[in-house]
């Protein structure tokens, strides 16, 4: 369950997210959809603990988040992975940190049994430089839910992949959150709509400038419906449209800011 | 196979010189460096005959010397001794190269390995704050500006010994290459790199020892072999100045001896030390970023 009351970030005197309150309830699956710019990853960085909100508090389990949050774990789009570590070691690392009990070689076999998860059963020794983008994702997905943490935050995972691989990623964290039967909570971030339509339970709408909730819909049939099946769906139709319509006015809006800016008339 | 080749035209044109066999010598020139002028005309293969044409080039520079200094006395026979009478010098004076260059080594060793262990810490520690990077960079922009060499006639007269001045004096000239290039490196390392690390709740050491370190370490060995360059420097600078043993201080006792021939092998010898050294440090170097090879 993560809550956020109020939250406020600004830079610099600038606004990046202005009084979100959101509930997450335990086992959901949220999209947050928004524009890039507005603020969805700078909300996600503050649900992690990565963060600090100018004003306002985000409570992960009723606990209020103060630092880097051992109840969250996350997926960048890039970078999450450790370079100079082969996939092994990197998810031994993750491992050894959150089963200090554990011996080494139990350690090693968690390793490869959750890279095995994922369809990365050859790759233990592998350094990611040797990856594709894909399988870079996939082994940071297999860190990420190697520890015992409930939350898993996904800052724009498959925002660099081809088609073919977002698809088969989107459907395997689809899976991995049907198969954790409400006993994990994702947030995802996505700029796609479709993407959130396909995994999300819940679909947040962001607005931009400064970053605010615009829209807070419930997604609960796409989970029935297979890919190809998606979008014959009529209630899923109607929500991609309602969302499209939301997302078109932030976005027209943004665009009038623009031109009374250059036409002088609001100086 | 073409190494072997070329050792063997090289041992056989040293072997010539050294025993007065100028047409055996010519000869032997001949060989490869027709090889190079046949390159010049037909431009093909590439890397496959590099040391053939390293080889062409060295035996024929050493007939031309040999020629010049002792066939035409083109050259004054004292400034510019004939390279038969070098390879007999390099030969004759190896055993008192080698403990020079121990004698030498030992320094660079001790001076080298205490800026390491001075610098990679220390650049951690006030990379990974941006308070103290703030606090230090306007000291060690004015320190690393500063040429070492105008500490040492100061750091022979201030400290006790000539090897703990000089060791001093490598020691501040290796130090600020590495010292700047690890702060940079630990502020280079990217931001979601960290943050990844910072959620994975690491204890402080192995963060720094499997993030922290690791992350910056392309740019510290950046900074490594900068840092061994100058120790080169240094060393030989400190040893021409003050030292009584080393491979410097044989350079410059031959030289006030006018011993030329000596000179010039010891001039040889210490480039063949310091090749030896930077190719043992280029090893290391790769072996620490394998993992970047992985990719290509």
């Amino acid at each position: 369950m993560i809550e956020c009351r109020n939250l406020t970030v600004a830079f610099q005197n600038r606004t990046i997210l202005d009084r979100i309150s959101l509930n997450v309830p335990d086992g959901a699956f949220l999209c947050l959809l928004g524009q890039s710019g507005c603020g969805k990853s700078t909300l996600l960085r503050t649900f992690a603990g990565l963060l600090k909100p100018t004003s306002g508090e985000v409570l992960v389990n009723g606990r209020a988040v103060d630092g880097p949050e051992a109840a969250c774990s996350v997926v960048f789009q890039d970078y999450s992975l450790f370079p100079w570590m082969t996939t092994g070691k990197n998810l031994m690392l993750a491992l050894a940190t959150s089963f200090p009990e554990k011996s080494r070689t139990e350690i090693r076999n968690l390793a490869e049994s959750y890279l095995e998860m994922v369809g990365l059963g050859g790759v233990f020794n592998q350094y990611p430089a040797a990856l594709s983008g894909g399988m870079r994702q996939r082994a940071a997905i297999a860190r990420a839910i190697a520890t015992p943490s409930k939350v898993l935050l996904m800052d724009e995972p498959f925002g660099a992949l081809d088609p073919v691989n977002r698809a088969m990623l989107q459907d395997l964290v689809r899976e991995l959150h049907r198969d954790s039967r409400g006993a994990r909570t994702v947030v995802f971030v996505t700029h796609d709509v479709d993407e959130a339509l396909y995994l999300g339970t819940e679909i947040a709408v962001l607005g931009s400038s400064p970053g605010r909730v615009i829209a807070l819909e419930q997604n609960p049939v796409s989970r029935q419906i297979p890919r190809e099946k998606l979008f014959e769906n009529e209630s899923v139709i109607s929500l991609q449209r309602r969302i499209m319509d939301i997302y078109r006015s932030d976005m027209n809006e943004k665009l009038n800011l623009r031109q009374t800016f250059h036409s002088g008339n609001g100086i | 196979m073409k190494t072997l080749l070329a050792i063997t035209i090289l041992l056989l044109e040293a072997a010539a010189l050294y025993r007065h066999d100028w047409y055996a010598a010519a000869a032997g020139a001949l060989i490869p460096a027709a090889g190079l002028v046949r390159l010049l005309f037909v431009w093909s293969k590439g890397r496959r005959t590099a040391i053939l044409d390293v080889t062409a080039v060295l035996t024929v520079f050493l007939l031309v010397w040999q020629a010049a200094a002792s066939n035409f006395r083109l050259l004054d026979p004292v400034l510019f001794p004939t390279p038969d009478e070098v390879i007999r010098l390099f030969f004759s004076e190896l055993k008192e190269m080698v403990s020079g260059m121990f004698s030498s080594l030992y320094l660079l060793g001790t001076a080298y390995a205490l800026a390491l262990a001075t610098a990679v810490p220390g650049g951690l520690l006030v990379g990974g704050s941006e308070r103290l990077r703030n606090a230090f960079e306007p000291f060690s922009k004015v320190l690393s500006a500063i040429p070492p060499i105008v500490y040492i006639p100061y750091a022979i007269a201030l400290l006790p010994s000539f090897s703990a001045a000089s060791v001093f004096i490598i020691w501040s000239g290796a130090f600020w290459p590495v010292f700047v290039s690890t702060i940079s490196g630990v502020v280079n390392i990217p931001e979601t790199m960290l943050d990844s690390a910072r959620m994975l709740h690491l204890k402080r050491r192995t963060f720094v020892f499997r993030v922290l370190l690791p992350g910056a370490m392309p740019s510290i060995l950046t900074g490594a072999s900068l840092g061994l360059i100058f120790s080169f420097l240094l060393l030989t600078a400190a040893e021409l100045i003050g030292a009584t043993e080393g491979l410097g201080w044989y350079v410059k006792n031959f030289s006030d001896f006018a011993d030329y021939g000596k000179v010039i092998v010891g001039i040889i010898f210490i480039g063949l030390v310091i090749t030896a050294i930077t190719a043992v440090f280029k090893r290391i170097e790769r072996y620490l970023l394998r993992y970047k090879e992985a990719g290509q």
